[in-house]
């Protein structure tokens, strides 16, 4: 064999031929006989053979060892993460709704807990057999119950919100408990049904407000959905509650409104006696206390069963009250008139010619209903002449015009709690003309909410005085109790406005079917062209609108009632159509408001209860 | 006496006992389910069962001599060979998922094809090795090949292609070291590869597992579930681990975690440590099994088997890793002396303790408790 090497360590364990042939002599009765033979290649021709094996062995530990490390170490964030958020979930955890009283603290609007079904589909064995089970018991469609339980692994709501035969029947059902659960979720409930329902809107069964008071106060009324992290394994099962990173959830707060459900009440059946009587496309009304702008009724038709969201009917989720715009016609004339008499440009003992009828403005000429002569200020009220409004108009010129309508809030929305609230129409002055000088006094060329409206003329009987109208009931205690105020008029001019020419509107004047035989009532007439979609006027159709208030004095209510498109009867005169609804309105109101139980607004309460 | 063999047969003991006495450990901890259940204990109970009667059997196969291995080589492979057909006979083999792999008796169960890890090699070495020769003189010829040809089908037909492939891998590597001349592999390897091609085509579910594999390499996360879970497990071991017994993934999400994927439990509880210090144990317990070896009169039938035996072993544990850090698309190979597993962990056992036999330094020494002590021949003093 070959020398032997240095009897040196190192080199000892370097030589490769050490560790697969023993270099030492040969062990007694093992000497190779083969060397001898030509035939047989002496053992050690395959030692690499064997150095090739081992080596394979030993790179390929190396590699492995490299591999471990990147995995381990270099890829280690994002494994770790993996794992986390593959075992780890966070569940939000549901706050009540707070409910919504009106402004006596009748229960508007409530939440109640009810089960909701949730099945684990990766533990159910035999999916046919379960969906049919279940959709027997729920009435829902096997066929799409079972694509459903199909796709899913960890968790499929099965029903959501069942009613108590629907739980008694899933109950009865007796499935096995591991496949199966039922989790608490409130149900938004409506006690007295479509009352207000435009004024509530909706809240959904995430828990989210869609429209009106629900949507406008979501945060709340919602309350803070709490957080809590469960550890799981790769079934679904719960393993452990991590209890230090729970968050519980805040209920939402209560909120009382400016409502009155009876007054509310009061002003729905009136409008759907308008709706049957008239069958117009839409009507809407508004009551509301003048002295504090706060809204007693809002109602809107076609309208809608908020707990039955789905029958809905076409165009029953707007509310017409702040969200239809139409010309208010001759409505808005006291408004001009008192206007123009705080602007010097009117006295009130002055009378103005009415032309017989027939007046020359430029290229344009102007017709009242019947041929008057000379009107006094009160009567071309009383009389509704477009003709005396017009040279009332030529008086205070557009600049003075257009100065009234600002300060009656036009062109603005009135800042009311109400989401999708409209701004109406008022033109900017540089593009009125001559033809604005006569439109605009009589109603014309400019458009407007009935809220706008109504809250325009409650000024005049707030005595001169601009608010804000309102829908949350103040607490009495918080800056934005204090709603924002303008004195328009003087306190004189507005009370001679609603004592003499509105009262006189409806003692002999157009508005005459709003008269009561126990009250005396105020209010004007307005009846104007419906206007197309494109924004033409149509021939055929009107938007008719009576306001009217009780009493002239010192009023404490007003109301609005605006009937849009009736379709029947040939003249819809706001006086007819709309005079009866709000004299209605006002009798059985101030009734109710008079009574026992309506100390709710003379007396104020500061605070009414639940907070 | 004392001799230089001392310190390679301690740290070749030692590491094997390190070995085995992990596996016991991570068995245990690999249990644990999420829900409470007796597994943990039940698994833990039968792996030191198999434990023991592995170690009784590694005892007895180190006392018997290497000639007597030697002779005993034939009727090792006829048994295997037997039991692998028994396998397949209806009413005696037993069915799980589809494969037909288990002999079982009431609550033990046996697999044939673990012990052909063992036969094969010796079997091999033992025909082509003439008695008392070394390689210088063995025997050549390409019908060697006919115990593998024999016995490769039975395993794949169970079907079993990890194992098969892995039969395979120890009957190329016997006939490699015994200078099989590279014409033959060439030969064998042209008429295989459009074998193993043609079975991969016409088997959609291989192909599958395949196709999967692959687009794992361009994103992980397209990777297999288990294979994607063992990945994680792992990494979120990251250096030092989450400490044992503490690691998540094993409680459901892990499949396989006590048996063939217990080294990613090992990487999630004991961190980069615990792997690297995995494969430390091997690489030593080859190194000192390498030393042994290279006492022995190079080439021998001993020689031969025992490089076999023990590279065999290691390699399947690298196999075994391998797979679970998803560089290996095979499955079916369990971690050797580690993971949980009957048969798998006895034929280890006993691999180690025929290795053991024939790794003493001389034919005629027998082994008691005190080493190897010369029974009838006294070794020749070196000094002289």
């Amino acid at each position: 064999m070959t020398s032997p090497p240095p009897e040196n360590v190192v080199t000892r364990w370097l030589d490769p031929r050490r560790w697969f042939h023993r270099v030492v002599p040969p062990m007694a009765g093992n000497e190779p006989a083969s060397i001898d033979s030509p035939a047989a290649p002496p053992p050690e021709t395959f030692w690499w053979r064997n150095v090739a094996a081992a080596g394979t062995l030993v790179v390929a530990g190396l590699v492995l060892a490299g591999r471990l490390t990147w995995l381990q170490v270099v890829e280690r964030e994002e494994f770790g993460k993996r794992a986390v958020r593959q075992s780890v979930v966070e569940e939000e955890t549901v706050p009540r709704p707070g409910d919504i009283h009106d402004r006596a603290g009748r229960l508007l609007a409530t939440s109640v807990q009810t089960s909701s079904l949730y099945i684990v589909p990766s533990r159910i064995r035999e999916r046919w057999t379960v969906a049919g089970q279940l959709a027997d018991a729920l009435e829902l469609n096997r066929d799409s119950l079972y694509e459903r339980i199909a796709s899913h692994r960890h968790f499929l709501w099965v029903k959501r919100r069942l009613s108590d035969e629907e739980l008694k029947r899933v109950q009865a059902l007796e499935l096995p408990a591991e496949i199966w659960g039922l989790r608490a979720e409130y149900q938004r409930v409506y006690p007295l049904g479509s009352l207000a329902a435009h004024v509530l809107g909706l809240r959904d069964v995430d828990g989210i407000g869609h429209g009106g008071v629900e949507q406008q106060f979501q945060e709340h009324l919602r309350g803070t959905p709490g957080k809590r992290r469960l550890v799981r394994d790769s079934r679904g099962r719960v393993i452990e509650l991590d209890s230090t990173l729970e968050a519980r959830a805040r209920d939402g707060r209560p909120i009382q409104l400016t409502l009155d459900a009876v007054v509310q009440q009061i002003v729905e059946i009136q409008l759907d006696a308008v709706m049957s009587a008239w069958q117009p496309e839409g009507c809407s009304a508004i009551a509301l206390d003048p002295a504090t702008g706060q809204v007693l009724a809002m109602a809107s038709r076609p309208a809608y069963d908020p707990n039955n969201p789905a029958a809905a009917p076409l165009g029953g989720w707007k509310n017409r009250a702040i969200s239809a715009i139409h010309e208010p016609g001759s409505t808005i004339k006291p408004l001009i008139v008192a206007h123009a008499l705080h602007q010097d440009a009117i006295r009130r003992d002055e009378s103005f010619n009415c032309e017989y009828g027939q007046y020359r403005m430029g290229r344009r000429v102007l017709h009242d209903h019947h041929a008057y002569g000379r009107l006094s200020l009160v009567d071309v009220l009383v009389k509704s002449s477009n003709i005396g409004m017009a040279k009332i108009g030529e008086r205070m010129t557009n600049a003075g015009l257009y100065e009234a309508t600002v300060a009656f809030g036009f062109g603005r929305p009135t800042g009311i709690e109400l989401p999708g609230e409209l701004p109406g129409i008022l033109r900017p002055l540089d593009k009125w003309n001559g033809y604005s000088t006569g439109s605009i006094p009589m109603g014309h060329e400019l458009a407007m909410t009935p809220l706008q409206l109504i809250v325009g003329h409650a000024a005049l009987a707030n005595h001169g005085v601009w608010q804000q109208p309102r829908l949350v009931l103040p607490t009495g205690s918080s800056a934005e109790d204090r709603s924002v105020q303008q004195r328009v008029v003087s306190s004189e001019i507005a009370d001679w406005i609603v004592q003499e020419p509105m009262t006189e509107v409806v003692r002999r004047g157009t508005g005459t079917r709003a008269k009561l035989s126990d009250r005396v009532v105020f209010g004007k007439t307005g009846t104007a062209q419906a206007l197309t979609p494109e924004g033409s006027y149509r021939s055929d159709r009107y938007v008719s609108s009576f306001l009217g208030g009780s009493p002239p004095e010192n009023p404490r209510l007003l109301v609005l009632v605006v009937v849009d498109q009736a379709a029947e009867g040939s003249e819809q005169f706001g006086g007819k159509v709309a005079a009866p609804a709000v004299a209605a309105i006002l009798k059985q109101s101030l009734d109710y408001l008079d009574g026992g139980s309506a100390g709710v607004l003379t007396d104020r309460p500061e605070k009414s209860s639940r907070r | 006496m004392t001799t230089t063999l001392d310190w390679e047969r301690n740290a070749f003991l030692s590491c094997a006992c390190l070995l085995a006495g992990l596996g016991l450990l991570m068995v245990h901890s690999a249990s644990m389910t999420s829900w409470p259940s007796e597994y943990e204990r039940v698994y833990v109970t039968r792996h030191a069962v198999y434990l023991g009667l592995g170690i009784l059997g590694a005892t007895a196969a180190a006392r018997i001599s290497p000639n007597r291995w030697r002779s005993l080589a034939p009727w090792l492979y006829v048994l295997t060979w037997l039991l692998l057909l028994a396998v397949l006979v209806p009413g005696i083999g037993t069915k799980v998922n589809g494969a037909q792999r288990w002999l079982r008796w009431g609550q033990f169960s046996f697999q044939p094809s673990e012990l052909a890890k063992l036969a094969l090699p010796l079997y091999l070495a033992m025909l082509s090795i003439p008695r008392d020769e070394t390689i210088g003189r063995a025997t050549r010829s390409p019908w060697l090949v006919l115990p593998i040809a024999f016995l490769a089908p039975l395993i794949l037909v169970e079907p079993d292609l990890g194992t098969t492939l892995f039969v395979c891998a120890g009957g190329a590597l016997t006939l490699w070291v015994v200078g099989w001349p590279l014409r033959h592999f060439l030969t064998f390897s042209a008429v295989l590869f459009p074998a193993v091609a043609a079975m991969l085509v016409l088997k959609p579910y291989q192909r599958e597992r395949l196709m999967d594999f692959a687009r794992m390499w361009s994103d992980w996360s397209e990777a297999p579930y288990q294979l994607k879970q063992s990945l994680v497990t792992l990494g979120a071991g990251g250096v030092f681990g989450v400490g044992l017994g503490k690691g998540s993934q094993k409680l459901s999400f892990l499949p396989e975690s006590n048996t063939d994927f217990v080294v990613a439990v090992i990487g999630e509880e004991l961190g980069l440590v615990g792997t690297l210090g995995l494969l430390g144990l091997w690489g030593a317990l080859y190194i000192a099994g390498l030393r042994l070896l290279a006492k022995l009169p190079f080439g021998s039938f001993r020689y031969v088997a025992g490089f076999v035996l023990l590279t065999q072993l290691v390699g399947q544990a690298f196999v075994n890793v391998a797979v679970v850090t998803g560089m290996v698309p095979t499955k079916g190979i369990p971690h050797p002396l580690v993971s949980y597993g009957g048969s798998n962990l006895v034929v280890n056992l006993l691999s180690l303790g025929v290795f053991w036999s024939l790794a003493r330094p001389t034919d005629n020494t027998t082994w008691n408790s005190s080493g190897f002590v010369p029974s009838a021949v006294v070794e020749p003093a070196r000094s002289a």
